[in-house]
């Protein structure tokens, strides 16, 4: 590519931004795991884009409605998969499959949403504390190591039983619960390398506040980093919100742990593989998208740690 | 004249590498009597370390011996299995690693560690082998009180001499010195030489001196080993060595060391790099940069030029015999 | 090391004085409060509500409460479930052994299994040998436990038939016992704790004078210990209880074991992996040690730190994964315990097993940093 002539500072930083990425992508690739990951997050985004489609255009909404819906066409619900309904419907005569790919949406959602509030969360006591240091380090530190010791399951239980938890507070828990802890320590050590640099230094000499010192020269440094616990914060979001569901003390009208909960509930899994359709799709999708974030977070370790490449 | 102890023959190692394999030494001869002490000397790189992790077996996994003889008191060490090689490590040939804090394990207590080499070769009681491990801390100059502490709280110069204790602690009839006082300031080095220097005299062992500083070569060797590029160019006696040097190398080699005497002359610098250890050069691997060299330097290996117990590798010698 | 010792514990302290806070806090903020459900009863009257509402200390001010909550607890009062009638100290007191026991079993065994596996595979390695374990270790660390626990309960329960289908005794042994079944789980505790404890020190003792033939004499030790309890727990009769109630462990903990392991496989894998690159390892091959030695002397001895480290970051995730286990298994422990007071609304137990929880917690990182300092003499004496 020959070189452009760049004038504006926005350009610059553009295109820098867009080589740094496709950088990090080229290293990405190489691991297969991490491209695994990825294929498997582009399944599931599949499914949550074709389920509008499908309940606009093919699907009955009397009958294919994730929630409300029933076929009052067949008797003895669930039924096993037949051509009307793939996976076959649960004990209330809903679509599996229409639950399925109704709740991936949310699940998205849900992760997106956790992994932000960790995001900023983590980030700013991260910089905060390596920046300030003296007591709101230590502060922040003991907080973290707090956060470090909770079970998190257990807290969200009582946090379900005091508040009622729907989609959005419990991503907002979640969130909080992991940026806090080992999350913001990993991110500080990080801070603190960069706050001993000499442009920071420079800046501060210069004039730059605090806050424009942390804004513009730590916070994009640390992104990184961050992005890689992301991944792993959507994985534990997932995985959370399935085992509540499971238990049945959450606020939420569909997901795929509210599939097992109802089909547990209404017994029907005593029974072992009888009503595989039931319990297999749900406990196999969470597993699947859990995982495939986290092949991600594996994936992009080396592209965060230099240290970690093989090269 | 006693057979030497140690005699090399015609020793090739080489390293698998994702681009290629690695001449790390090539057609190396070398031989040591009882109570000499050799110096190796050479820059960075060129197989110095890689000759005694060859002559010791312990080279890393990609490495691989693929030509020579090294017989250690008439055996030949490259033709034993590996048990048999085990019996005679530390106890036949030993060796002092450099960066002696990484050569000890952190977890372990010293006394653990000088011990459990005692052990591995030899049936001693266990109180015996630490009484051992005292009389060699003795002789290298630390208190018996430190043997129970671990790595971590001893100093640098306290760590080289442990280790040092713990090369000799088999009385192993050669001991390498892989760049032993690198990693330590001028003055402890100064004393830890001495301390070596006076233990390899006493105990009339053969020594392998290995370093890029010519200055600490001249102090400790009795003779001297010049390598470049996985040769040995020259070798001999270290007066002879310093005197009257045959190879356009180590004549180079020793006009870059500053003189605190004599009249003020500018470093004379040896421009170019070494070549690349994986696509050798046909001929001599220092013509590239050799002020002296001549057409067939380029094509083809130069023959040995002797002069009494000193020869080297080259077409058109520095101070010809 | 007891001065390191006794700031941790003073920093421990701090650390659960901050989650009482965190956790009153809480419980304050919620809508309406603490006895919503138990005063959601249509039959009391309002003045009714108003003194059991007092009874309860709800009508003070915050910080009187605040201060009261924070009595009680140093004096051991978490107060009275609305369910079951009882302090609830006492409900917790009854449930903690069970939970105990399997929370301390899976994590030996699930840390064991890991770490020897890791080392083994670290020694042998080879990219098929690289490439399978780490699938597989993704997999099991990534799968839905409650999908993997109903379908072992269903698979080894069900279609088998060889494990129990839950809880943790059967009825009809138990329905004419003299004693209580926590007397039995309080035996087995003190049993493992007084074997374990045993074993472990005479290991530390023989290490420590270095006698050959260690491993034998630790074998015979462990033979001779197993042989005197199983001596005692015959002549006492409660044998036969004890094996029920290990019958019924062997599939939580399995479950809860095979979600773990696996972390713990690959952190060691990759870990001796990285002490193998220093230079203490070529040095040891230099003394002509046996490949044994040097692996588990030198290498996995090192290795075996930043393991340990992992271990203190999984634990309030293997607590987690106990609660799990707990509900899929109907095993009556603390973590159940919580569940099932968290769905009615008896927020006394539910807020005191938290609490609890939290203690217990904060327990376990204490041991495992005991644990980690006593592993590594760097820490020990500086």
């Amino acid at each position: 590519m020959a070189a452009r002539q760049l004038d504006k500072y926005y350009e610059i930083r553009l295109a820098l931004l867009l080589r740094r990425l496709r950088e990090s992508w080229a290293l990405f690739a190489e691991s297969r795991i991490g491209l695994l990951g990825v294929a498997i997050i582009v399944f599931f985004a599949l499914l949550a884009i074709a389920h509008p489609i499908l309940m606009a255009t093919v699907w009955e909404h009397e009958v294919y409605h994730p929630v409300i819906g029933f076929d009052a066409s067949l008797v003895g619900h669930p039924t096993p998969p037949s051509a009307r309904h793939l996976l076959g419907t649960d004990p209330l005569g809903r679509d599996i499959l229409s639950m399925l790919m109704h709740s991936t949406h949310s699940e998205f959602l849900l992760g997106i949403l956790a992994a932000v509030v960790t995001v900023v969360a983590a980030t700013t006591v991260g910089a905060v504390s390596a920046y300030f240091g003296g007591w709101l380090d230590s502060v922040l530190m003991r907080l973290a190591d707090l956060v470090i010791m909770m079970p998190a399951l257990s807290l969200y239980i009582v946090l379900a039983a005091l508040f009622d938890l729907n989609f959005t507070t419990l991503a907002i828990a979640i969130g909080l619960v992991s940026g806090l802890g080992a999350t913001s320590v990993i991110i500080k050590a990080q801070a603190i390398t960069i706050s001993v640099k000499p442009y920071v230094e420079a800046a501060r000499g210069a004039g730059g506040s605090h806050f424009h010192i942390i804004v513009t020269h730590m916070i994009p440094n640390l992104m990184p980093l961050a992005f890689l616990f992301m991944m792993f914060t959507v994985t534990a979001a997932i995985f959370s919100e399935a085992v509540l569901s499971f238990f049945g003390v959450l606020n939420i009208r569909m997901s795929w742990g509210i599939m097992i909960n109802t089909a547990q509930s209404s017994g029907y899994l005593g029974f072992g593989l009888e009503y595989w359709w039931l319990l297999m799709p749900a406990g196999l999708s969470i597993t699947l998208l859990c995982a495939s974030f986290y092949l991600v977070g594996r994936g992009l370790d080396p592209v965060v740690n230099p240290r970690l490449r093989s090269r | 004249m006693t057979d030497p102890v140690l005699q090399v023959e015609g020793l090739s190692v080489e390293y698998a590498t994702e681009k290629g394999r690695v001449h790390a030494v090539t057609d190396l001869a070398m031989t040591l009597e009882e109570g000499e002490a050799i110096g190796l000397v050479g820059e960075s790189g060129c197989g110095k370390t890689t000759v005694a992790l060859a002559l010791m077996r312990i080279l890393a996994d990609n490495g691989q011996i693929v030509n020579g003889k090294v017989l250690l008191d008439g055996v030949d060490l490259l033709q034993l299995s590996e048990e048999e090689m085990a019996k005679r490590r530390w106890s036949g040939i030993s060796m002092v690693f450099q960066a002696a804090m990484n050569s000890l394990n952190p977890v372990q207590r010293v006394v653990d560690q000088i011990v459990e080499a005692i052990e591995q070769h030899e049936e001693v009681a266990r109180s015996d082998a630490v009484e051992r491990a005292r009389e060699l801390f003795d002789v290298v100059g630390l208190d018996g009180a430190l043997l129970r502490r671990y790595p971590h709280e001893y100093s640098g110069g306290m760590r080289q001499r442990a280790v040092i204790a713990m090369a000799l602690a088999c009385s192993p009839r050669v001991i390498i010195a892989d760049e032993p006082t690198t990693a330590l300031d001028v003055l402890v080095q100064d004393r830890i030489l001495d301390q070596l220097k006076e233990i390899q005299s006493r105990r009339r062992m053969a020594m392998i001196y290995i370093s890029h500083d010519v200055g600490v070569i001249a102090r400790v060797s009795t003779s001297v080993g010049v390598m470049y590029a996985g040769r040995m160019v020259e070798t001999g006696p270290a007066h002879a060595i310093f005197k009257r040097p045959i190879h356009p190398y180590t004549e180079a080699l020793l006009a870059s060391v500053p003189s605190a005497r004599g009249p003020r002359r500018p470093l004379r610098v040896l421009g170019g790099d070494p070549p690349d250890l994986i696509d050798l050069p046909p001929g001599c691997p220092f013509a590239a940069r050799c002020s002296r060299v001549q057409e067939r330097c380029r094509t083809e290996i130069p023959p040995v030029v002797r002069s009494e117990s000193q020869w080297a590798l080259c077409w058109n010698p520095v101070n010809a015999p | 090391m007891t001065k390191y010792l006794t700031s941790r514990l003073f920093q421990s302290a701090g650390v659960m004085f901050v989650f009482l806070t965190l956790v009153f806090v809480l419980v304050q903020s919620q809508p309406g409060d603490y006895a919503n459900v138990f005063l959601d009863n249509p039959r009391l009257t309002l003045e009714e509500r108003a003194e059991l509402r007092a009874s309860f200390g709800l009508d003070r001010p915050a910080y009187v409460q605040y201060a009261l909550y924070v009595k009680n607890f140093f004096k051991g009062d978490l107060g009275r479930s609305f369910i079951h009638q009882r302090p609830v100290v006492h409900v917790i007191m009854e449930r903690l052994p069970r939970t105990a026991m399997l929370f301390l079993t899976a994590t030996v065994v699930s840390f064991y299994l890991g770490f020897v596996l890791g080392k083994i595979i670290a020694w042998r390695r080879g990219s098929l040998v690289e490439y399978a374990s780490t699938i597989s270790g993704v997999f099991l660390f990534t799968i839905f436990l409650p999908w993997l626990g109903l379908m072992a309960l269903w698979l080894f329960g069900l279609e088998l038939g060889w494990l129990p289908l839950g809880k943790f005794l059967t009825p009809r042994l138990w329905s004419d016992a003299p004693f209580a079944a926590n007397h039995v789980f309080h035996r087995l505790l003190w049993t493992a704790f007084i074997g374990g404890g045993f074993l472990i020190a005479a290991t530390f003792f023989l290490n420590a004078r270095r006698l050959p033939g260690r491993g034998f004499i630790l074998l015979g030790l462990a033979a001779m210990l197993a042989l005197a309890g199983w001596g005692w727990w015959l002549s006492s009769g409660l044998a036969g209880y004890a094996a029920d109630i290990l019958k019924h462990m062997v599939l939580p903990v399995a479950v809860l074991t095979a979600v773990s392991f696996a972390g713990t496989m690959l952190l060691t894998r990759s870990s001796m992996l990285e002490v193998l690159r220093e230079d203490f390892v070529v040095a040891a091959r230099a003394k002509g040690l046996s490949e044994k030695a040097i692996r588990d002397r030198h290498v996995a001895r090192n290795a075996l730190l930043p393991v340990v480290t992992a271990l203190m970051f999984s634990l309030a995730g293997a607590i987690d994964g106990g609660v799990i286990t707990e509900s899929i298994f109907s095993w009556p422990g603390l973590g159940l315990t919580l569940l099932e007071s968290a769905v009615v609304g008896d927020m006394p137990l539910a807020v005191g097993a938290f609490v609890f929880t939290g203690v217990f917690s904060l327990v376990a990182h204490i041991a495992a940093d005991v644990l980690y300092v006593s592993l590594d003499p760097r820490i020990r004496y500086s």
